[in-house]
């Protein structure tokens, strides 16, 4: 028990034990702060994407009636995960996940009362590494989750 | 032996300032601070001058993407032949964009470089040679074949803005920060009426009467 007592007693370097703890909490939170930086502009881009990705279906839906998959294959997919690369907090060759449900009114393609209309759902899934912790183990799946919807726009 | 007992002398009174408890102790605490905290402010100032300019990049590459995808000369008609440059118009709102912005006005001498990407990553000289028309007949007739044609509808705008002042973070110095910022967005041929369809080709039947397909 003495060396204890003795230590707790002890005042000298307490400044520098205070000084420590203070950079080390200071380090934690400049690196969340980092972290939540990412996030949020990875957020901001998926939201973009997802924006871009729902105006090319709103203007050009229509003329892809019946191939729902070839269009989410050769444009929109590759819209949005270019939009998603753009940012270089995304780590390379990760994609986010989209699906697209057309509600195509027949037969009249142009029915006001009545509009065709479109569904976007864009996932991506981030890897965030939590500070400290290295490896799969150190790092939390965070899921993003972008939906967009409207009118299928006809040209008149 | 004047220069020991200098020496001495300094030592001397060197340990009595390290033993002193006495003064204002916080004073001085505040005095060997100080120079931190002003880096941090001076810092902080820095940054906020970068992410200005990075903010009125971004939005400045958004309108020139924004402004090629619906405003181009292909669309194939003949009542949308625009005869003006494209790329020129986007990268005059790129420069009116930064040079609204008061750093960037301030700082003189500002190295803007635009580049266009193509859907399959290739650089390209200008992403709005593209036939609206083909891609109508090529969707009804068979999207099979898009794979290539989709690369060019698909386009990226890149933009770098190397800035003309030293930046320094935390004293560290950072020389010409160059920022970079980009965007991708697609030729905007629509909203199509009606619906494109290929022209119906007769194709025979059992019976060898022609009937109409689609």
């Amino acid at each position: 028990m003495v060396p204890v007592v003795k230590f707790r007693q002890d005042k000298r370097g307490s400044l520098t034990v205070q000084a420590m703890a203070y950079i080390a909490i200071f380090a934690l939170i400049l690196g969340l702060s980092f972290e939540v930086w990412k996030v949020l502009s990875i957020k901001q881009s998926l939201k973009a994407a997802t924006y871009q990705a729902a105006r090319f279906v709103t203007l050009n839906g229509l003329l892809w009636k019946g191939f729902q998959a070839d269009l989410l294959r050769l444009v929109i997919e590759p819209l949005v995960n270019k939009e998603l690369q753009n940012n270089r907090f995304v780590p390379a060759g990760s994609t986010a996940q989209v699906t697209l449900d057309l509600d195509i009114t027949r037969p009249d393609w142009c029915n006001d009362r009545n509009p065709s209309s479109f569904r976007l759902v864009v996932t991506y899934q981030y890897p965030m590494p939590i500070p400290g912790m290295g490896g799969e183990a150190g790092s939390e799946v965070l899921v993003f989750r972008q939906e967009e919807g409207g009118r299928l726009l006809c040209g008149r | 032996m004047w220069a020991v007992e200098a020496r001495l002398k300094l030592q001397r009174r060197f340990r009595r300032l390290r033993e002193d408890r006495s003064g204002s102790y916080e004073l001085i605490q505040f005095v060997l601070l100080l120079p931190i905290l002003i880096t941090i402010l001076y810092g902080s100032f820095e940054l906020m001058k970068l992410a200005s300019v990075r903010q009125t990049l971004e939005a400045a590459t958004y309108q020139a993407a924004r402004y090629l995808s619906a405003y181009h000369k292909t669309y194939g008609n003949a009542r949308y032949n625009r005869t003006g440059d494209d790329r020129l118009q986007a990268e005059r709102l790129i420069w009116e964009s930064l040079l609204s912005n008061p750093y960037v006005v301030s700082a003189g001498n500002v190295s803007v470089i635009v580049r266009y990407y193509n859907g399959a990553g290739q650089e390209i000289a200008s992403p709005v040679e593209f036939s609206c028309e083909s891609l109508g007949q090529y969707v009804s007739k068979d999207p099979k074949s898009l794979p290539l044609f989709s690369n060019n509808l698909v386009f990226t705008v890149r933009t770098w803005v190397t800035i003309p002042w030293k930046s320094s973070l935390l004293g560290l110095p950072l020389g010409n920060v160059t920022l970079s910022s980009a965007h991708t967005t697609f030729v905007d041929c629509g909203p199509w009426y009606p619906p494109y369809r290929a022209t119906p080709t007769p194709s025979p039947t059992p019976s060898g009467a022609p009937h109409a397909a689609g």
